[in-house]
């Protein structure tokens, strides 16, 4: 379990992380979604033992992770900037991570360089953008962490590849009890991937819940009527949105789909839909409900 | 495809369990394989080749068949001298040239991944405590430098073993060679590496070294320049060698006296210096060296140390920032200011750029200061606002230039001022030359060999003269016409002090030691020089008109020496400056060349006799005892002039202003003396090249001041009666030019 209490990271006089709380559970492949700048970089590398946090702490199962060699060992961080040795290739690279990392298996790597198309004995530097993520992929995975800390991963994947690392990623989760945080500004990416979701706005965790509860706590109606309710008619629903056109009303409310389904029969709608909300509209209803402005924040 | 990893798992590692220490420490030498290479082929080619092929070239020569031909026709001596085998060690130019700057350059390519980003994200998440990396980096680097520097040397010591034989300094010099070594290549490489951990950017890792290693040494020069030129009564070097050394130990090699480690090496070094008769022993010879670097060594020691430390607290956000070290920026620019500052005030100070510069020479150190400050800032920070927030590091700028203004026009809170006690001093040192009575000077002879006096009239004369000069206090800049003192104080201390004597009362006291027996038997070379080693006399009239040679067997020179010296010791100041009787003539002596002295082959010993090989003595109207002893020998009569051999007689008066344009410029005597004599002619006969200006010159550029010319012998006569080669001149006094088949002089008619 990655634990981080009362954060604080600051840059200058730029605060990244401000008193950021945050609990991730063993086994979760954790989805840390955030607008540029709001410290999703930086919260990986804490959690890395790259940044020693100004205050609070940054422990994995009870233990800091800073200078921790025991911990680090199962913790591997992919980078959005890749960073390989001046002229080396995949082998090299992989004979430099067997001698830091215990667990590195080069039988997992020998695996993964048969399943992705890359040629282990060019330079890295040749590869393309999308082939040098897989090969930090491929790098990651044969140090066989417990901790998997991926930023942007996807990034400069083809869809193939895409699907693909996905399918690793949950295998990997599965069999080694590992716990995988990737950061994307992309909700659509992580949407088929993540158990968790984690929303960073400003340095502090604005959301942080799990994918399904997050789903199925909201719902969206589209229904018309002969005379439309007014909002404070539907005083009962906890309603983060509503939209009234004439008689036809679109609404966003929290709570229990067919609960909130049967509260607006009793209105007798001429016709009444239940419409399906992606995660991105989740997170832009959570965020306007709590007071957030949508228009200020980027994905 | 296959895309699960359920057939993998951790027992199917096929790597032993990982040493991340070792794994470091050879990943270093691995990935740095260019620079080993480069280190073995410099080492090789500018090590080991240039100290063996000298040792084979000095030591194996005359065995080829060209030299086994030289050798038949060389006389005993050459050959003894030629079989005389010559160590090549010491630390040769490489080490200091190319070693300290492949270092520097090692530590920038091992650190470099601190100052960026991407490459942190790798080395940061590393299972492996960041000390432990740090020190297993510098263990491969000091491996990659060390290792073919050391086993270079040890070819070298073997091949002297081989080559010239053993020698117990061998073993010794080994291990103070590969200490310099490894200190030259330490340093740079230890400070590089502390910035590494410090800085952001590359261009910080590169700038800040080479500021920090040569700034110290800048800002010393320029301040010793400034205190040399500035300060009242300093006398010591603008800069020393040891506190050069102690501020850079690139400075050990670079002075005479650390050059031999260098070039000879020290072996080689001690037997010349014994062959000499020089009691030099091993460990004086290179005592200063060892403690600077025995220093150097624990500095950069603690700089790797330190390096480990900052490493472990350093954030890792700071790679790529620029400036991120507050410390580093306001040392740096601290440095910069104060260099600025002391640059300028040194220029300015020398007085080359006249005298208002000297006078404002303060306002443009401060404004010098100021400037240096806000150029740096603004190009680092490249921010004026936070430019301005570093006003309190002006501020220390600004207390450290007042403070170091104060103490140089205090003349070091008055140390500089102070005047010994008479009852303190036990002896003391004066350079000053005299008011020469010969041609010769003894200038080279007082300031290779001081002369200390304990006469009680001297060392009094010497406090009048430091009390007057002291109140005096007067400095202008560019004057170099300074008197050196020393005094050796009874409690065994010394004190030096250094000042130009500008007034007329100073120049007066210091014109009486001429008068003073102790002096004038330490320095007039009558005293210094022994006569009875010259091989040729002549005598000539004041004018050199005749000439006359005298065997050893007519002239008894000891007696002649004799007589001389009391008449020196028994003549009065006001007899040297305004001599009453007409003068004798010259007794010019010369020794011959020795046949085994060699001017290219021993130049010093060549120079040392041809400092004394020639040598002409004025003999005054008041040398009572020598006119009589030259009566006694005949030689008196030879010296009487014959007009008729005068070729040429020009009078030429003095300037409009009552100066005068003399070429032979007075010779070396006091350059006191025109403060009280107006000038003063000391009897310099004119270089060959003179024989035409005489008639040529002279005329046609000062028509207008020239008296006229005269051939004819009786007025000649008349003319040079009234002529002294030796005499103060006032404005009322003409220079008159002879010109005879054996020289053209220039001599003073007084009064005319």
């Amino acid at each position: 379990m990655i634990q981080m209490t009362d954060v604080v990271k600051v840059f200058g006089e730029y605060a990244a992380l401000n008193h950021l709380e945050c609990t991730i559970e063993r086994e979760t492949i954790y989805g840390l979604v955030g607008p540029n700048g709001s410290g999703k970089s930086t919260m990986l590398r804490l959690i890395a033992g790259i940044y020693r946090a100004e205050y609070g702490t940054v422990c994995i199962d009870d233990e800091p992770v800073f200078e921790n060699v025991a911990l680090k060992n199962r913790i591997f961080y992919l980078s959005d900037e890749l960073y390989f040795l001046p002229q080396a290739s995949m082998n090299s690279m992989a004979k430099f991570f067997a001698g830091y990392y215990d667990h590195f298996s080069y039988e997992v790597y020998h695996s993964l360089c048969e399943i992705f198309p890359l040629d282990p004995n060019k330079k890295i530097s040749a590869f393309s953008k999308g082939m040098q993520r897989q090969a930090g992929l491929i790098l990651a995975l044969s140090c066989q962490p417990n901790v998997l800390l991926l930023d942007e991963a996807f990034d400069g994947l083809d869809p193939v590849v895409r699907n693909a690392v996905r399918r690793l990623l949950v295998n990997y989760v599965a069999e080694y009890n590992a716990t995988v945080v990737i950061s994307s500004h992309n909700l659509r990416e992580l949407e088929d991937l993540c158990d968790h979701i984690g929303l960073l706005y400003k340095g502090k965790l604005l959301l942080d819940k799990d994918l399904d509860t997050l789903k199925l706590g909201l719902c969206r109606f589209h229904c018309g009527f002969k005379k439309a309710p007014s909002r404070g008619e539907l005083s009962k629903l906890d309603l983060l949105k509503f939209s009234c056109s004439g008689n036809l009303i679109t609404l966003t409310a929290r709570g229990n789909r067919d609960e909130i389904e049967e509260y607006l029969e009793s209105f007798s709608p001429m016709f009444l839909e239940a419409l399906p909300l992606t995660l991105e509209e989740v997170f832009i209803q959570e965020m306007e409900g709590v007071g957030y402005d949508f228009n200020h924040v980027e994905f | 495809m296959i895309l699960t990893t359920s057939n993998f798992d951790a027992k199917h590692r096929t790597s032993p369990a990982a040493n991340p220490f070792r794994h470091t420490y050879l990943h270093e030498l691995s990935h740095n394989i260019p620079i080993i290479v480069i280190m073995c082929l410099t080492a090789v080619c500018f090590l080991i080749l240039p100290a063996v092929l000298s040792l084979v070239d000095q030591n194996l020569t005359p065995v080829t068949e060209s030299g086994v031909v030289a050798s038949m026709n060389q006389t005993a001596d050459d050959t003894a001298r030629e079989v005389v085998k010559q160590y090549v060690f010491g630390v040769r130019p490489a080490s200091i040239l190319f070693f300290p700057v492949m270092a520097f350059v090692l530590s920038l390519v091992q650190f470099s991944y601190l100052t960026n980003r991407r490459a942190i994200d790798v080395f940061g998440t590393l299972p492996i405590r960041r000390g432990a990396m740090m020190r297993a980096k510098m263990l491969a680097g000091v491996t990659i430098l060390a290792v073919p520097v050391a086993l270079s040397y040890l070819v070298i010591f073997f091949c002297n073993l081989i080559i010239v034989g053993f020698h117990q300094y061998l073993i010794l010099e080994l291990l103070v060679v590969l200490l310099n070594a490894l200190v030259v290549m330490l340093l740079p490489y230890g400070l590089t590496a502390l910035i590494s951990t410090i800085s952001g950017t590359i261009m910080e890792n590169i700038l800040y070294p080479l500021a920090l290693l040569s700034a110290p040494v800048i800002l010393y020069g320029f301040i010793m320049e400034v205190i040399r030129y500035t300060m009242f009564g300093y006398a010591g070097e603008a800069a020393n060698h040891f506190v050069l050394a102690l501020l850079s130990p690139f400075c050990e090699f670079f002075a005479d006296d650390g050059w031999y480690l260098v070039n000879h090496g020290i072996t080689q070094t001690l037997l010349e210096q014994q062959e000499l008769g020089v009691g030099t022993t091993f460990l004086s010879l290179v005592s200063q060296n060892l403690i600077v670097m025995g220093i150097w060594l624990v500095i950069s020691a603690g700089l790797m140390a330190a390096a480990v430390f900052g490493l472990r607290r350093r954030k890792n956000e700071r790679a790529g920032l620029k400036g991120a070290s507050r410390v580093l920026n306001h040392i740096a620019c601290f440095l910069a200011a104060l260099i600025g500052g002391a640059l300028v005030l040194a220029i300015f100070s020398v007085g080359f750029l006249g005298t208002a510069y000297y006078n404002l020479r303060y306002v443009w150190f401060f404004v010098a200061i100021l400037i240096t400050f806000v150029a740096y800032q603004l190009i680092v920070l490249q921010s004026v606002k936070a430019m301005l927030k570093t006003w309190p590091l002006l501020l220390v700028c600004v207390v450290l230039g007042s403070g170091f203004v104060t103490f140089v026009e205090t003349d070091a809170f008055g140390a500089y001022t102070k005047i010994p006690e008479e009852s303190q001093v036990h002896m003391v040192s004066i350079d000053y030359s005299g008011i020469m009575g010969t041609t010769r000077s003894t200038e080279t002879l007082q300031s290779d060999r001081p002369v200390y006096y304990n006469d009680p009239d001297l060392i009094q004369t010497v406090l009048e003269f430091h009390q007057q000069v002291v109140e005096d206090r007067i400095r202008e800049p560019g004057n170099y016409q300074a008197i050196r003192l020393e005094y050796k104080l009874k409690d065994g201390s010394s004190m030096v002090r250094q000042y130009t004597a500008d007034t007329q009362k100073a120049a007066e006291i210091l014109a009486t030691l001429n008068e003073n027996d102790s002096f004038l038997s330490e320095n007039h070379v009558i005293f210094t020089n022994d006569l009875s080693g010259y091989d040729i006399v002549q005598v000539s009239d004041p004018y050199y008109t005749v000439m006359n040679e005298l065997t050893t067997e007519q002239i008894d020179l000891e007696a002649l020496q004799q007589a001389l010296q009391q008449d020196v010791m028994e003549q009065t100041l006001e007899d040297m400056l305004d001599p009453q009787e007409p003068e004798i003539g010259w007794i010019h002596l010369w020794k011959n060349e020795p046949e085994d002295l060699n001017e290219e082959e021993n130049w010093d010993e060549w120079n040392m006799w041809n400092e004394t090989a020639e040598m002409s003595i004025l003999v005054k109207g008041s040398y009572q005892n020598t006119i009589a002893y030259l009566e006694s020998i005949g030689a008196i009569d030879l010296m009487q002039p014959d007009y008729t051999a005068v070729q040429d007689l020009l009078i030429v008066s003095p300037t409009e202003d009552g100066g005068f344009d003399s070429l032979s410029l007075y010779g070396n005597t006091d350059p006191t003396l025109s403060l009280f004599t107006k000038n003063w002619l000391s009897g310099l006969v004119l270089p060959e090249e003179f024989d035409g200006w005489i008639t040529e010159t002279i005329p046609e550029a000062d028509a207008n001041r020239l008296s006229d010319a005269y051939q004819d012998p009786d007025k000649v006569q008349s003319i040079l009666e009234d002529c002294y080669n030796q005499h103060g001149y006032d404005e009322n006094s003409c220079v008159v030019y002879v010109k005879t088949m054996n020289a053209t002089s220039e001599l003073i008619l007084p009064n005319s």
